[in-house]
């Protein structure tokens, strides 16, 4: 027996999925086989450890501040049709898939600049991704990008907003502000690069600050490390 | 007086009835604050999370689908935020257990809990991916199919996430001389 097949019996066991094929298979296993029976042993403890952590009440206040934090406006329902599918919503789901897939891909890939969308001295083909990261939760989302060529710095930002969102990127004491990002009718994504003039690779850290009207809605950090 | 059951009080919140949404924080406030706090091991950022778990789906509650079960929505919004804040967390792509807060607190050190410390150092030491399994099925109890709802996963992706997540748990409390 294989060390997977061996694995795939002691994992059965323990989720309650054994046959009573398998169940003999194993029984004699631990038998035969102490080293079976020792890692058994410590996963099922494993398991009763991760089961015994349980749960700890949280703070009393924490149901008052969600409720005092709920907007007044009654939810908008959308209405869900179980009859069958029409073509329509059948090509839309075949839509959705394709913009999944692309979604997808660019997040394997990472978020890459077109060469329109590069400000200053970047040469768009030559672009490497240093640092990436997740920004926003609320009013808008997105990634924040630092890339890197031969002519400097550049941060990406790739954003969903409701609002216009400006974007204040502080880094190696030098201010740079990008204005009204975000398309809040339709909302949907967009993409700006700007170049960091005068930034270096010299193990900094890139500071990002999105503010929708007064109020900053979102921070976050980009390293850029020391360069070679 | 009998408990109504989640689709109804979805009903009542969609119609207007914000004692039904109250209704619903108070059932799993509890269940949805720990998933977060053992995804992020910190407990501000846990309440932060939930926090923010209940008001997306107040504000979403119209886009939610009476097809699945209401928790695994739920515990859906949880897990992404509780990513989003690990994300944010950690720019420079370091372990998520060499950012988070994860030092005893005065009572754990004072029980000298150390299996419990182990635990939670270990969970923090696996991937966010492999994370997010576990504590849905060991710290909330959720079966695999909800796991799967909650996740949008196949059930056979789920175990397979598990088992992996148990041997390398396994590994790291190995390591730490846990066990």
């Amino acid at each position: 027996m294989t060390d997977d097949e061996r694995m795939t019996l002691i994992h059965a066991e323990l989720d309650g999925d054994l046959s009573s094929e398998q169940r003999a298979d194993l029984a004699r296993l631990l038998l035969a086989d102490p080293s079976t029976r020792a890692l058994r042993d410590e996963l099922r403890g494993l398991c009763g450890r991760l089961d015994a952590v349980g749960q700890v009440e949280p703070p009393p206040q924490l149901k008052d501040s969600i409720l005092k934090r709920l907007p007044p406006s009654v939810p908008v329902v959308t209405t869900y049709r179980t009859t069958s599918l029409g073509r329509w919503r059948l090509a839309a789901m075949v839509a959705g898939l394709l913009i999944t897939g692309t979604i997808v891909y660019e997040t394997v890939q990472g978020p890459a600049p077109g060469s329109r969308e590069t400000a200053g001295t970047m040469a768009a083909d030559a672009l490497t991704t240093v640092d990436s990261v997740v920004v926003g939760n609320g009013p808008f989302a997105g990634r924040a990008s630092l890339y890197r060529d031969k002519g400097g710095l550049a941060v990406g930002l790739e954003v969903t907003a409701t609002e216009p969102v400006d974007v204040l990127i502080e880094a190696a004491g030098r201010s740079f502000r990008i204005n009204g990002l975000g398309s809040p009718s339709p909302a949907r994504s967009t993409r700006q690069t700007v170049a960091l003039p005068g930034v270096r690779m010299q193990g900094q850290d890139i500071e990002l600050s999105f503010v929708i009207g007064e109020r900053t809605v979102s921070r976050a950090t980009l390293h850029a490390p020391p360069g070679p | 007086m009998k408990e109504e059951d989640d689709p109804a009080l979805v009903l009542r919140c969609r119609e207007g009835d914000r004692d039904a949404f109250e209704q619903l924080v108070i059932r799993y406030q509890k269940p949805v604050f720990n998933v977060a706090l053992r995804m992020l091991r910190n407990r501000e950022d846990a309440l932060d999370v939930a926090q923010t778990t209940f008001l997306k789906a107040f504000e979403h509650l119209g886009d939610y689908d009476p097809a699945f079960r209401f928790y695994s929505w739920l515990y859906r919004i949880a897990i992404n935020e509780s990513l989003n804040a690990l994300a944010l967390r950690k720019p420079r792509g370091e372990l998520d257990g060499n950012t988070a807060d994860d030092r005893p607190g005065p009572d754990r050190a004072a029980e000298g809990d150390q299996v419990l410390e182990a635990i939670e150092d270990a969970l923090m030491r696996i991937s966010p991916e492999l994370r997010t399994v576990t504590v849905l099925r060991h710290i909330t109890q959720l079966s695999y199919e909800d796991i799967g709802e909650a996740l949008g996963l196949p059930e056979k992706t789920v175990k397979s996430r598990l088992h992996s997540a148990r041997e390398r748990l396994r590994d790291h409390l190995r390591q730490s001389g846990a066990i």
